[in-house]
């Protein structure tokens, strides 16, 4: 039997199989490029503090922004011109990434309104179901709930009860730590 | 003869120490699980257990650390074996010997003399670093801020050109690093910068927080597009023991990938892929045709195995003596030294002994409790791979939330990391190493203050700072590293990218 040759080409060619390597490359070359100017036109902007011996404020982010700019330059001519392996990108990927993103971003304001534990379940159900599309029957959706809901109220009991982060508190756990008096 | 008796003394206190040895267990445990999960490498892991090192004191995080670093080294070959994808990048070339044998039926046998491999080479490179630790932390001590400043630039330098596909794009990961690392108060004025009025950055960006954000959220964040349906792990078939005539073929290539990983993890950056990467591409050569190469040889499955656990010990030595991460989870680990107000480096064994040694000694007792973990519990460790990325990533985001959450108790480390996840999730878009990122952030706070520092005593002249004789060794090698990959194919990244395929070939 022989053996697939793998490289972590292949394994980003398994991951996705339908994309465009344009559509990443724009991508990339987009939040880089952004990154650097961004960066060396507030590194121009600081103030110059004047100090007897060594470097201002300023000098030092003005020449690592340089540097930046340079090597960021350098770098997207390279994913232009093909000289990087530049994994494919889709529009259903972005779609999940842009999904991903905004559902933890929902999911972290969401701790402070209805408690860690609610919001952890409500979280991995969506995530689960949304960003990487599984399917699941009535009873299925059940059990993942249930199993969900035993891996956050252990999550809280370690981190909040063992370790001391403290996390916000919803009516469940209240309900099975807070009544205890753990 | 100091070194040997501070070792044995560090030895017999984690032996005596049950709850030392549980805290180690504990850590090979997590590490090997996390190795082996694709997507959630040491560095994530690490990064995750932000909590618990705010409750707990160093000596007790930090062999839990070191600990979890060589268990993912141990337990990234079981799904490169198994499933033909590397748990960590570490155990990339272990799939090319590793899953053909996987798929001939001996899939227990790839696991037990992989184990083995490891053990071989988390051992002698235990050794090195014992006994190289020492006095290179010594000899660290000679270095003043312009030499220091030297130091951080061929690091950097080196770091940047040694891991990923383009050099170009490794500087700028590097740079990035280097630029987030300038954000909040400069310590020197006393003004702020990069803050844009927000209190919180006012204290800087937080590297735990960037580190969770790229390793963690970005790595959930490009497993999107994996297919639910992707993983097929192989059976575990075959006999767990070795033969004898295996054993004889795997041991030179094993103890040659030890010292390969042992040289490679000591060079700033290069870390556990590159290691595993020249163990097999030497391997390859000196094998003859017989030998069937990436096709389930022996000697092509434990020389990278070795190299990729002896990489781990050769990395703590730039870390413990000059302060300098040797890879991306040396990085991670210095971040947290620093959380601690340890500061690693040269005096870093003259200020704390008992710690250092306790870290070295706690590679040993990992590397003895590695092996025995991943042949005695691999049936068990095999049923871990079965749990899809769907049910797994969410768990992931939820562990970084709460660890960026316990630094402040505020939601707005949450959402940095996030966003530093979006850039993660970039990076890897054009192959560009978050881990290089890591290194600049660590260092470059390093970067300043040694600029600073060396500007100070010079009067201000650059020139007098690296025309240092030990400053000058330092950038030579930075500009010859640069030069070496600057010119003209290899500017665009072409090269290394021909180089990687005709190794993996």
């Amino acid at each position: 039997m022989s053996a697939k040759r793998v490289t972590p080409q292949s394994i980003d060619d398994q991951r996705a199989d339908v994309g465009s390597r344009t559509a990443s490359a724009a991508l990339s070359s987009v939040v880089l490029g952004f990154l650097a100017v961004f960066y060396v036109i507030n590194a121009f902007l600081l103030p110059d503090a004047a100090v007897e011996e060594g470097i201002g404020p300023k000098t030092f982010p003005l020449v690592v922004g340089i540097v930046l700019l340079c090597t960021t330059g350098l770098g997207i001519i390279a994913i232009v011109r093909g000289g990087v392996e530049v994994r494919p990108v889709g529009g259903q990927e972005v779609l999940r990434v842009a999904s991903c993103i905004v559902l933890f971003g929902l999911y972290t304001a969401s701790i402070f309104l209805i408690g860690f534990v609610e919001a952890s379940v409500i979280f991995s159900m969506l995530v689960s179901m949304t960003v990487f599309g599984v399917r699941l029957s009535a009873v299925r959706a059940v059990g993942l709930f249930v199993i969900n809901i035993v891996i956050a109220m252990a999550l809280f009991l370690i981190f909040d009860v063992w370790l001391h982060v403290l996390l916000p508190v919803g009516w469940l756990e209240f309900w099975v730590f807070g009544g205890l008096q753990l | 003869m100091n070194t040997i008796n501070e070792l044995l003394s560090a030895l017999s206190g984690i032996a005596t120490s049950p709850s030392l040895l549980l805290i180690i267990l504990g850590g090979v445990v997590l590490g090997t699980v996390a190795g082996l999960l694709p997507g959630i490498g040491p560095s994530t892991a690490i990064a995750l257990l932000l909590p618990v090192a705010i409750t707990v004191p160093a000596e007790v995080s930090l062999p839990l650390m070191v600990s979890l670093y060589l268990g993912a080294e141990y337990g990234g070959r079981i799904s490169a074996i198994l499933l033909n994808i590397p748990g960590d990048p570490g155990a990339i070339m272990t799939t090319l010997d590793g899953h053909p044998m996987a798929l001939k039926g001996k899939a227990a046998t790839a696991l037990s003399i992989s184990a083995l491999a490891s053990f071989v080479g988390s051992v002698l490179a235990f050794f090195g670093l014992a006994f190289i630790a020492g006095p290179m932390s010594e000899l660290g001590l000679a270095f003043g801020p312009g030499a220091y400043f030297a130091v951080v630039v061929m690091a950097l330098v080196l770091s940047a050109t040694l891991v990923g596909s383009a050099p170009m794009l490794g500087l700028t990961a590097v740079a990035i690093g280097v630029a987030v690392s300038t954000v909040g108060i400069e310590l020197q004025s006393g003004l702020p910068r990069f803050t844009f009025g927000s209190f919180t950055l006012l204290e800087g960006i937080d590297p735990i927080v960037a580190i969770i954000g790229v390793f963690g959220v970005g790595e959930i964040l490009a497993s999107t597009a994996m297919s639910k349906d992707f993983q097929t792990v192989s059976k575990l078939s075959g006999r767990f023991l070795p033969t004898g005539l295996e054993l004889r073929q795997g041991t030179l290539p094993s103890l040659r990938g030890s010292i390969i990983g042992f040289i490679a993890g000591v060079l700033p950056g290069a870390g556990t892929t590159i290691a595993a990467f020249f163990s097999y591409g030497l391997e390859k050569r000196l094998a003859p045709e017989s030998a069937g190469m990436g096709k389930g040889a022996v000697r092509g499955l434990v020389a990278p195995e070795s190299a990729n656990n002896a990489a781990v010990s050769g990395s703590m030595v730039p870390l413990l003596t000059l302060g300098i991460p040797g890879s991306g989870t040396t990085a991670v680990l210095l971040a947290y030294l620093m959380m601690y107000g340890l500061n690693p480096g040269p005096g870093f064994f003259d200020a704390n002994p008992e710690l250092a040694w306790t870290i070295i000694g706690a590679l040993l007792v990992s590397a003895i409790l590695g092996v025995v973990i991943n042949i005695g519990a691999s049936p068990l460790l095999a049923k871990i791979l079965a749990i899809p990325m769907p049910f797994m990533a969410p768990v992931i985001l939820i562990l970084a939330l709460i660890s960026c959450y316990s630094i402040h108790n505020s939601a707005t480390d949450v959402y940095i990391a996030l966003a530093f996840g979006v850039l993660g999730y970039v990076m890897r878009l054009v192959g560009m190493s978050p881990a290089l990122l890591v290194i600049g952030l660590v260092l470059g706070e390093m970067l300043e203050r040694n600029l600073q520092q060396a500007l100070g005593l010079t009067g201000g002249n650059f020139w007098a700072v690296i025309s240092d004789s030990l400053a000058l060794v330092f950038i030579v090698i930075a500009v010859l590293a640069l030069v070496s990959v600057l010119p003209w194919r290899r500017l665009f990244g072409k090269k290394a990218t021909e180089a990687k395929a005709d190794v993996t070939k």
